[in-house]
């Protein structure tokens, strides 16, 4: 070893004590309430999302037991309702949503090179909020009383006067804490792509799964607030009677629908554009080349992202509305399909052009890409207002919502699950019995959902607990039943790669599967601080063009700094202070937590309860830093 | 209501057993907090006589459990309770505070409606079946601890239900 390269080796690790001193949690219990590293707190809410999907899972396997045959009564109505309404509450609220944050919020500051995300203590306070709006739902459950008007919870049905109790409180305050954490992870991220990218990363530079998130966490950003008025309004007019609801007292019923659908629409974006996201990092790593038509590709996600905001009536054709009104929707439906087209002709350019690699994460976006296209075509059909009218509330809508939402986001998740899988815990998950999960669980998944087009066509409606033998819808579900079985066993064996994997798996190094992007040039797992060196890049696809990043200096190693760079060029701009860990994030959510809960049982929580809330708050921002000498707020004599 | 509502045993014992798992996981100190009012089982006590009185033992599921007042509720504006006992009737007709002239208790109540009382009240007990009547008492036993502003919106949304002898049609 030559003198020089021997005083890099001890520079490089008197570099990695000082930042790892700077950055590392404190260790224990202390450090787990107290973290703000992104890493730790998005494996958190992962491994949360994950237990949620298994217990909605078997609630939806518990559903299809009981509809394997005619006349079964081993759930009553009452059962079913409840389980129905807590497999979709929990799925969409608990499981799809939350998962696709927590992938942004560990991925986000790993692609852009950065140590931390803009708000660190805001992610901290998001789990917190998530995690009551988990116990929110799940407690009440446990003491016997569950929600059970369906994922969207219609009001006068929902209302005063037919929802006695307060099992509608709990669905519609469940919301408010889960969007709420949602809210705050995606103005992180919009704020975090906006201005830390590293030097050279331009938004024409801007992996497409950095775009993909950005619009998705943009579309929360503008979607989420109308289902947290609405269920707030409607938690209002059951606890203090006012009259948003009620026809009779001046409301209106139709409002809850506009304003949930409003929301409920680009949700289901929120929900895919994250795994179109997946999928165009993953195509782009197996098929070795950057992706084709990267132009086309952003401006079909941000068309996704406008378009998205204009078809939630569709949902409402059944409702009575003007028709010549339903046409407009029909329309904007329809033509959402053309940028999702796109981005598929895209995609299969892009392996068809390269050299691709059939490796676990890639069968995945290829079960993606069958499966959604199914899925979307049964969207086109259910778009047309006329056959929407004889479809809905029928299986066929059952099959269609699961084509789209488990075959265009969940397919993509678990792909990206093992294509990042590596580089978070620093092992490979098994080859063969990912290829093995792979198989059951896009086979299972097809045999359960294909055959409930057909029943739906046969007319059997959605939401019903048994049936008649006469009807002749038995074989069909049995086989929708046995078929879901097996994608149970395939997701058994997903689980149990990832569980063994973590302490046999084959070591992984750096960058196992070849990528592009920075993520993989940091060490797996990432150590506190993510990287050694800011890096700086020069094309869309910096580890493909060149052998070593050029790197940026300058920022503290002694204490958390983080870089800020300009909108559009990313631009070094200044240096940022990053917070430390810190307790309040978790004080100030068991406040808010305190009040919401009381709130549904009483309006003086939010009076009262806010005082906590204040104090948490101030408490959370109280200025460590002395007064600024210089500027408009100096301190003066 | 039949079939309808009521909970087999065997999915009693799935639910209990996944409650109990997840009880004891997350909520062991919170299970004590009193949810019977948020119960809806009904097929098993489903009554078919009078109370004998006040310890009659079916009395804990109806007395505070809210499907059973939200049930009686609606029984109430169907067979026209509201004509006369309408929240802006006279006392005693007007059951917004709680003094009942023949007693508050389900057992009293109950007798009110299927016997009925001096000065014009009818006797309901062959018109309508004994479950009915006790969620009916139920709901009437609610009544003076219930918001008047809630009641209200509650019979707001009931607006288009039939009343008695009569229905106008949906609400337009």
């Amino acid at each position: 070893m030559t003198a020089e390269t021997d005083l890099r080796a001890r520079g490089l690790a008197d570099r990695r004590r000082r930042l790892l001193a700077a950055w590392a949690d404190a260790p224990g219990l202390w450090g787990f309430l107290t973290t703000v590293d992104h890493k730790r707190l998005a494996a958190r809410y992962i491994v949360t999302t994950m237990a949620m999907l298994f217990a909605a899972g078997m609630l939806g396997v518990d559903m299809r037991l009981q509809l394997a045959a005619p006349d079964m009564h081993r759930m009553g109505p009452q059962g079913y309702d409840e389980s129905f309404s807590l497999h979709g509450s929990t799925m969409l609220f608990l499981v799809s949503v939350p998962v696709m944050e927590a992938m942004a919020m560990w991925l986000v500051p790993l692609m852009l090179g950065q140590r931390n995300m803009a708000f660190p203590r805001l992610n901290a306070f998001s789990y917190w909020m998530y995690l009551e709006g988990v116990l929110m739902l799940w407690i009440p459950h446990a003491l016997g009383f569950t929600p059970d008007l369906g994922w969207f919870e219609y009001p006068p049905l929902s209302g005063p006067a037919y929802a006695p109790g307060h099992r509608a409180d709990v669905w519609a305050q469940m919301i408010t804490f889960t969007e709420v954490a949602a809210l705050c992870v995606s103005v992180n991220v919009v704020v975090t792509i906006f201005t830390m990218r590293p030097p050279g990363m331009t938004l024409g530079r801007m992996p497409l799964f950095l775009w993909g998130m950005l619009v998705a966490s943009f579309m929360t950003v503008f979607g989420l607030p109308a289902v947290m008025v609405v269920t707030s309004m409607l938690i209002a007019d059951r606890e203090v009677a006012t009259h948003f609801f009620s026809p009779s007292g001046g409301g209106d019923v139709l409002l809850f629908q506009h304003l949930y659908w409003f929301f409920g629409h680009p949700e289901v974006y929120i929900i895919f554009v994250p795994g179109v996201a997946f999928v165009s990092s993953i195509v782009e790593t197996f098929s070795r080349r950057v992706v084709f038509g990267y132009v086309p590709m952003v401006v079909a996600v941000l068309a996704i992202g406008v378009l998205a905001f204009g078809l939630w009536v569709h949902h409402m054709f059944a409702v009575g509305l003007p028709k010549m009104g339903a046409d407009f929707y029909t329309a904007a439906s329809m033509a959402i399909a053309l940028p999702i087209g796109v981005q598929i002709f895209c995609w299969i350019a892009t392996m068809f052009r390269g050299r691709l690699q059939l490796k676990t994460p890639m069968l995945w976006v290829i079960g993606f890409i069958v499966t959604f296209v199914i899925g979307g075509m049964t969207g086109v059909m259910t778009a047309s207002a006329p056959l929407d009218l004889q479809l809905t509330d029928t299986y066929f809508v059952v099959a269609h919502l699961h084509y789209v939402l488990v075959g265009g986001a969940i397919f993509p998740l678990l792909g990206a699950f093992t294509y990042w899988y590596p580089k978070a815990t620093g092992r490979m998950m098994s080859e063969v019995w990912g290829r093995i999960s792979w198989a059951l669980v896009v086979v299972g998944f097809n045999l359960t959902f294909f055959p409930m087009h057909l029943l739906g066509l046969m007319g059997m409606p959605r939401r019903i607990y048994t049936y008649p033998a006469e009807m002749g819808w038995g074989p069909l579900n049995l086989l929708s039943t046995v078929s879901a079985l097996i994608t149970v066993v395939g997701a058994g064996i997903f689980v149990l790669n990832a569980l063994l994997s973590y302490w046999r798996g084959r070591l992984a190094g750096a960058n196992p599967w070849g990528g592009s992007t920075l993520e993989w040039a940091t060490p797996s797992p990432p150590p506190p601080y993510n990287f050694d060196y800011i890096p700086t890049v020069d094309s869309v696809a910096p580890l493909w063009t060149r052998d070593e990043l050029h790197a940026l200096e300058g920022l503290s190693l002694d204490s958390r700094e983080v870089l800020v760079t300009t909108l559009v060029d990313a631009k070094p701009d200044n240096r940022q202070k990053s917070p430390k860990p810190s307790l309040w994030p978790l004080l100030t959510a068991l406040a808010v937590g305190v009040m919401f809960v009381g709130s549904i049982f009483s309006p003086w929580p939010i009076v009262w309860g806010s005082v906590p809330v204040a104090a948490t708050i101030v408490g959370w921002f109280w200025p460590t830093r002395p007064r600024a000498q210089r500027g408009p707020l100096r301190a003066r004599t | 209501m039949g079939r309808g509502l009521g909970t087999s045993d065997d999915e009693k014992w799935r639910l209990n057993l996944s409650r109990v798992a997840i009880a004891l996981a997350m909520a062991s100190s919170l299970g004590a907090w009193g949810c019977d009012s948020e119960k809806r089982t009904v097929d098993a006590t489903a009554p078919v006589t009078a109370p004998t009185g006040r310890s009659d033992p079916r009395l804990p599921a109806y007395a505070d459990n809210k499907f059973q007042q939200s049930q009686g509720g609606l029984y109430f504006t169907w067979y026209g309770c509201g004509q006369c006992h309408s929240q802006s009737a006279q006392r005693p007709q007007n059951f917004s505070t709680a003094n009942f002239r023949y007693g508050g208790d389900i057992p009293f109540l109950y007798q009110s409606i299927a016997d009925g009382r001096a000065g014009g009240m009818p006797a309901y007990k062959d018109r309508v079946p004994a479950q009915q009547i006790w969620q009916m008492a139920s709901y009437v036993k609610s009544l003076p601890k219930t918001n008047q502003y809630l009641r209200r919106r509650e019979d707001l949304d009931q607006k288009g239900q039939p009343t008695g002898t009569t229905w106008s049609g949906a609400v337009r």
